[in-house]
């Protein structure tokens, strides 16, 4: 699921760690990142092309399925008959918060809300990006999981709303990931089940089954959010998660503040958006 | 037990939870009702539990992957169970909406069970999942194209798994794939066209279709074949990758997982079918899985099990190994091995014999029936050489025609092999059945002398022992191997579960109260034995005794009567005479039930052989009988047939029995520890535990002993505790009284020393071929072919010199003897007996008359011919002629016994004139049967043709020795006319032999050229021809034919 364009993406450049719990400030690498994150947008909610070798070595007629398919031989989107994506604003967060756990937590996600949005119903306010890795410490196997949420905000005050004080922050989110314990469980079970990689399924079928026993430390949950902010974004941005983070407990904090260049974060959502929206180039274009 | 699975899943209790649904399901298959918590949230944990362990194994290898396959299996098997019981359970599953969950439950098992390598338990349990292959094709599809192909695809998985009722779930299988392509176009584009997004919904058809295609790919070569099975698992192998990859494009998880569950299922299928395992061992390979599977079988050998593709795996078919041993549990599969091994050596020599030994005339009925059935179609002959120590010159001539595979005891083979008999002058290999029986304290001397004078005699023959308990089976191998060995072949791999336990008496307050109380009858696990995830101490209730003392037989009874909804019972007894009480009081408390056609044809037959209103014939009726070596070999045939069509619930016997049951039993029982003279041993005990749950004829098979006094407790609880012991040579008390053992030995000191006489036919025998022994090195080299010696050397040089010494001396006796060693060597008794025997005969000249052999004067009115041989044969060490009663041995009564018993009186006659009439009716009929047909016949016909041999040496006529020569049979088979004895050797009752007889002579027959030629003529028999023979027999015509067409092959 990782994709090489996002290796190095993101630079630290302010941290806190108390007892386990840690709170980052990164920064883009390079001046295209935007460009580049809007690539890695299109291409997970992009079909891939679908080789015309899966309909090889079938005793049923194929040439309908082939008719349908060949239109698959053109990156569309997933769905729908529009051939451009309709993105989403929160889509910029939950992408940087995908790009950093894969950058710095090596964190495996099988199914990615951002792309399969429209294959997976989910009962009641999903989690945007659920992450695990495998791990020995202290001589024994554990799992990380990663209970991801993200968010963008330009507010001035920090921290902004939507970590503390909205119906819908991040605290919120992960206090009710926390509390609601048999809920959480059934959205950890329905992730392993829409996933396809086996590795990844199988850790996320131990994480699910060690969520609903009693794991004797054998789970490390990590409440992870991303703020992605305007150029004043800095530590205190993570509020209660850097002030209180025994709130959270049993789950490790792990709050990443996104700091862009720009004051004008919406403006910057906007070209996101643009960018990922444009309509794909056919590989035709590409090689020339 | 020890585990490969990750130790995370271990500490998070997953395994635990997979422990706990093992134990669950495996006290639900007892019968019990579980008491574990069955609530909605326990199951979800279970199914969870199942889900991790699945993925879990898909990422492990070898044996982690084998057992966490197996975790997830006990707890599917688990849900399974609680939807039988609670059907709403079903709904904790994670199925698809559009998914039914018991397909979508019934493709894990199979998944699951397959790559656990509980293959027998995944068809029990897909046989619960799911309805008759009948019931599937007449139900009609319904919902979307989509659901539609689902469905059929996960039950044709599931039938080509369970492969139950001979071919039908393959056909079916096959015919609903094809009923998928055939309707493809007319249900695909209405499907297309309804989906919100055409392309998601054409990806998913492409990896269902995959799955589809993969299913198809191993069913044919299932049924088939056809094709390399590399190329064919590499095709499986691209349909995965396919499916997987189609269903990945759309994110489908759980469909990518549905496509790996089937390849899980199938890719081992494919593996384990029998071309795929033959299809390196050649054409005559090749040629007998086309004979094992064909379409009119009930049972076609389409894979072989676990257990013998490892045998397989370890070397099983490498030419180059002279001896193999195979030790495998007890309805392990060992048989089917040493099939192909039969038709390897047909291959590396066309032209050779193969001798096929097991310990009892019930298995070489079994292996001969089965041999012959599956060779018939290779234009294979196999023979039976009837399983007595004699060889009547009709049978002589017989198998002088040679047969492909001779079945037999190996006395019997000793016979032959010693007297150079034509049959075995090319023997290729000697299949050794039960092998283990080389420490059986009174026959398994002559086994380990048989296989060193083979050894010696044929350097070129291979031997393979089969057994399913020989501790030092290398020290085996290293004996017959000798410079070409390589490790025995150890399979643990078992095809059911089982679960060992104490039938216990326990002391319980009585629910009316006072001081009265209750005898409850307990069925407790042991420890040291895994029992299927049962702790030890786990307890049924069996009932209540209302016996006051302590007895098997009562305590046993209750038992059996509980057990019975769980499926047959065997009930092991110390011995015969207590099989038949023990069958006569189970059926004493039961109903007689009404008979089918089969059932009332076999209760007449036993009335034609014991008489009318005898006891077997009874129980019959009740659904119980006995079976032992006392028993008919007919009689025993119909009774494994009754038991075979589930007619009888219970069956008591001996451990005779238990070495040969070939029919399902979900329950044994063994009563005592005690078995005739001696003590079980652990090969006993795991050969009769084997029986219990056979393949795939039931599930979880029980096993109990009684244990309900202090005795019994102690003994019981030391055997579990010791180590089994190693299969020993039984001839070492020969170096222990080496001093003993002058060069002029005489009677009593055979009788001294156990097993001297096998010793010294072996050392005759290898004499009379080799010439002079005298040297040291030649006495040396004759002894290395035995084990006794082999060990000698190895772990005491002195006892192996003493050997030498005894050997020397005793060759040295005979070196002058010639003509004795000749005549000795036919007779299965040593020089010193035949010598005796010899002597014997000049005291009583008449005994050397040929005309005195007459059957008409030897079995007439005046006994005292026969009385006279009775007496002179009842002396020698060989011979245990006993008797049925106390007191000193009584030759005239024994003479009349057999007069009669030759003559044609039935069993009860018999009792009436010759039974103790000390003892209760019961009791004399037990025990006079057992006496009779469990000892006298055997011993007697032996004794008898040795001393024909001994007096009729040289001044007999030809035409004389030919009458004479059929006495021993006579004997045996209980019939007074040669032409009889053939029609038993072709395997027909005592009655209807003597009336075939008649049929035989009218229409003008004469001795007959081959064992074909009897039995074809038995086949044309009209049905009127026999109706007029039988007149006055409980017997009718249609009688004979049915009891004949399940009774020869």
């Amino acid at each position: 699921m990782t994709s090489s364009v996002v290796s190095g993406m993101f630079k630290v450049v302010a941290a806190a760690t108390v007892d386990g719990h840690q709170v980052t400030v990164l920064e883009p690498q390079a001046d295209d990142w935007l460009d580049t994150l809007a690539e890695e947008y299109r291409q997970l909610r992009t079909a891939a092309v679908v080789p015309l070798e899966l309909l090889q070595g079938l005793e049923v007629s194929v040439q309908e399925l082939q008719r349908r398919l060949q239109l698959r031989m053109l990156p569309t989107r997933r769905t729908g008959a529009t051939r451009h994506l309709s993105v989403e604003r929160s889509d910029l967060g939950e992408l940087a918060l995908a790009v950093a756990g894969q950058q710095f937590r090596d964190y495996l996600y099988g199914y990615r809300s951002v792309r399969d949005r429209e294959l997976v119903q989910l009962p009641g306010r999903g989690i945007d990006q659920i992450g695990v890795r495998a791990a020995t410490e202290d001589g024994q196997e554990v799992i990380y999981l990663s209970l991801g949420e993200a968010k963008v905000s330009a507010e001035a005050k920090t921290p902004p709303r939507v970590v503390h004080g909205a119906r819908d922050s991040l605290h919120e989110q992960h206090i009710g990931h926390l509390t609601e314990r048999e809920a959480t469980s059934q959205k950890l079970w329905n992730a392993r089940r829409q996933t396809t990689d086996p590795h990844t399924a199988r850790l996320l079928a131990s994480a699910a089954w060690l969520w609903d026993e009693d794991n004797d430390g054998r789970l490390i949950v990590r409440c992870t959010s991303m703020l992605v902010r305007p150029d004043h974004g800095s530590l205190g941005d993570a509020g209660p998660f850097q002030s209180s983070p025994s709130t959270y407990e049993p789950g490790e904090v792990d709050f990443m503040v996104l700091r862009v260049a720009t004051n004008d974060i919406e403006a910057l959502v906007d070209d996101f958006l643009l960018a990922a929206a444009a309509p794909p180039s056919s590989p035709d274009e590409d090689a020339a | 037990m020890t585990t490969e699975i990750s130790e995370l899943l271990v500490a998070s209790k997953v395994v635990e939870t997979a422990a706990t649904a093992e134990r669950t399901a495996t006290i639900a298959s007892l019968g019990v009702e579980p008491t574990a918590d069955s609530s909605d949230a326990a199951v979800l944990r279970t199914v969870r539990a199942a889900i991790v362990l699945e993925e879990e194994a898909q990422a492990a290898t070898g044996r982690a992957r084998r057992e966490a396959y197996s975790a997830a299996f006990a707890c599917w098997v688990d849900v399974l169970n609680a939807s039988a019981r609670q059907p709403e359970t079903l709904e904790a599953l994670p199925n698809d909406d559009d998914y039914d969950p018991r397909l979508w439950l019934a493709l894990r098992l199979a998944a699951t069970g397959v790559a656990s390598e509980r293959i027998t338990e995944a068809r029990h349990a897909l046989t619960s999942a799911l309805p008759t292959a009948a019931e599937l094709s007449s139900r009609p599809s319904a919902g979307t194209w989509f659901e539609r192909v689902r469905h059929d695809v996960t039950i044709a998985v599931a039938l080509l798994i369970r492969k139950a009722n001979g071919w039908d779930d393959i056909d079916l299988a096959l015919a609903v794939l094809a009923r998928l392509r055939a309707e493809q176009n007319q249900f695909e584009p209405a499907y297309l066209a309804g989906s919100d997004d055409d392309e998601t919904a054409a990806l998913r058809l492409i990896s269902l279709y995959h799955q589809a295609q993969l299913v198809t790919t191993a069913g044919r070569y299932i049924e088939s074949g056809e094709g390399a099975s590399e190329g064919v698992r590499a095709r499986l192998a691209t349909h995965l990758r396919q499916a997987e990859e189609a269903a990945s494009i759309v994110g489908d998880g759980e469909l990518a997982r549905e496509a790996r569950l089937v390849h899980v299922a199938l890719a081992p299928s494919v593996e384990r079918s029998i071309w795929a395992q033959v299809e390196l061992l050649g054409e005559n390979a090749r040629d007998l899985a086309l004979s094992l599977t064909t379409r009119d079988r009930a049972h076609p050998t389409l894979e072989l099990w676990p257990g013998q593709i490892a045998a397989m795996n370890e070397g099983m078919f490498d030419s180059n190994r002279r001896a193999l041993v195979v030790q495998m549990p007890t309805s392990g599969g060992k048989t089917l091995l040493a099939k192909f091994s039969i038709m390897q050596a047909f291959s590396l020599n066309p032209n050779s014999s193969i001798a096929y030994v097991v310990p009892t005339k019930v298995l070489a009925n079994q292996v001969t029936d089965e041999l012959r059935r599956d060779f018939a179609p290779l234009h294979k002959r196999v023979e039976q050489a009837v399983p007595v120590f004699d060889l009547n010159p009709t049978e002589d001539l017989l198998l002088r025609q040679r047969p492909d595979v001779i079945v037999t005891t190996w006395e019997k083979l000793d016979l032959l092999v010693r007297s150079g008999h034509e049959s075995v002058a090319n023997l290729s290999l000697l299949i050794v059945d039960e092998a283990h029986n080389i420490a059986d304290p009174s026959r398994g001397a002559r086994l380990e002398l048989l296989l060193a004078t083979v050894k010696r005699d044929k350097p070129n023959v291979r031997y393979l022992l089969l057994s399913p308990f020989m501790p030092n089976a290398d020290d085996l191998v290293a004996w017959l191997g000798s410079s070409r060995q390589r490790a025995a072949i150890h399979v643990d791999w078992q095809p059911n579960k089982k679960v060992v336990g104490a039938i216990e008496l326990e002391l319980r307050k009585h629910p009316d109260g006072g001081q009265k109380k209750q005898r409850n009858v307990v069925f407790r696990t042991v420890e040291s034995v895994d029992n299927a995830g049962l702790p030890a101490g786990f307890t049924i209730d069996l009932g209540v005794s209302a016996q006051e003392n302590r007895a098997a037989g009562p305590v046993n009874e209750v038992a059996q009567r509980r057990l019975l909804e769980r499926g047959q019972t065997l009930i092991v007894c110390g011995g015969k005479a207590t099989a038949m009480t023990r069958a006569a009081e189970i059926a004493a408390g039961r109903p007689e039930r009404d008979l089918t056609a089969f059932a009332a044809t076999v209760v007449r037959h036993v009335e034609s052989e014991l008489g009318p209103g005898n006891d077997l014939g009874y129980a019959i009726r009740r659904g119980v009988a006995y079976h032992h070596a006392g028993v008919s070999s007919e009689t025993r045939r119909l009774i494994e047939a009754l038991m075979s069509e589930k007619f009888l619930d219970v069956i008591t016997g001996t451990t005779t029995l238990a070495q040969g049951a070939n029919f399902p039993l979900a329950n044994v029982l063994i009563e005592s520890y005690q078995m005739g003279q001696r003590k079980l041993t652990h090969s006993d005990f795991w050969n009769i535990a084997g029986r219990a749950g056979r393949g795939m004829l039931s599930g979880t098979g029980l096993v109990g002993f009684t244990s309900v006094t202090q005795q019994q407790r102690s003994w019981w609880g030391d055997f579990f505790t010791n180590e089994a012991a190693d299969v020993a040579s039984q001839l070492s008390e020969i170096i222990t009284k080496a001093d003993a053992i002058g060069s002029d030995i005489r009677l009593p000191t055979l009788n001294s020393v156990e097993h001297l006489s096998e010793f010294l036919q072996y050392l005759a025998h290898a004499y009379r071929v080799s010439g002079a022994l005298r040297s040291a090195n030649d006495v040396e080299d004759l002894l290395r072919s035995s084990l006794v010696y082999t060990t000698a050397e190895r772990t005491s040089p002195n006892d192996a010199e003493q050997l030498v010494a005894v050997c020397r001396r005793y060759l040295e006796s005979i070196r002058r003897d010639g003509p004795l060693v000749s005549l000795a060597d036919g007779t299965g008794f040593s020089t010193p007996t035949v010598k005796y025997l010899m002597a014997k005969t000049y005291e009583t000249p008449g005994v050397r008359s040929s005309a005195s052999w007459d059957p008409a004067v030897l079995f007439g009115a005046d006994s005292s011919g026969l009385a006279a041989r009775v007496e002179m044969i009842a002396d020698l060490p060989e011979m245990t002629l006993g008797e049925d009663k106390p007191g000193p041995f009584n030759a005239e009564r024994v003479a009349n016994i057999l007069r009669d018993w030759v003559n044609g009186l039935n069993i009860a006659e018999l009792v009436d004139r010759h039974g103790d009439k000390s003892k209760a009716p019961g009791k004399r009929t037990a025990e006079f049967v057992a006496y009779l047909q469990g000892r006298l016949t055997a011993s007697a016909s032996w004794g008898m043709g040795a001393l024909e041999k001994v007096a009729l040496t040289t001044n007999a006529a030809d035409t004389s020795r030919r009458e004479a020569g059929h006495v021993p049979s006579m004997i045996f088979y209980g019939v007074n006319e040669r032409e009889a004895v053939w029609l038993r050797m072709a395997g027909l009752g005592r009655v209807t032999a003597t009336r075939a007889a008649r049929l035989w002579r009218e229409q003008g027959r004469t001795e007959p050229t081959s064992f074909d030629e009897v039995r074809r003529w038995v086949s044309n028999v009209p049905t009127r021809d026999w109706d007029r023979v039988l007149v006055g027999t409980p017997l009718t015509g249609d009688d004979v034919v049915s009891i004949w067409d399940r009774t020869s092959v």
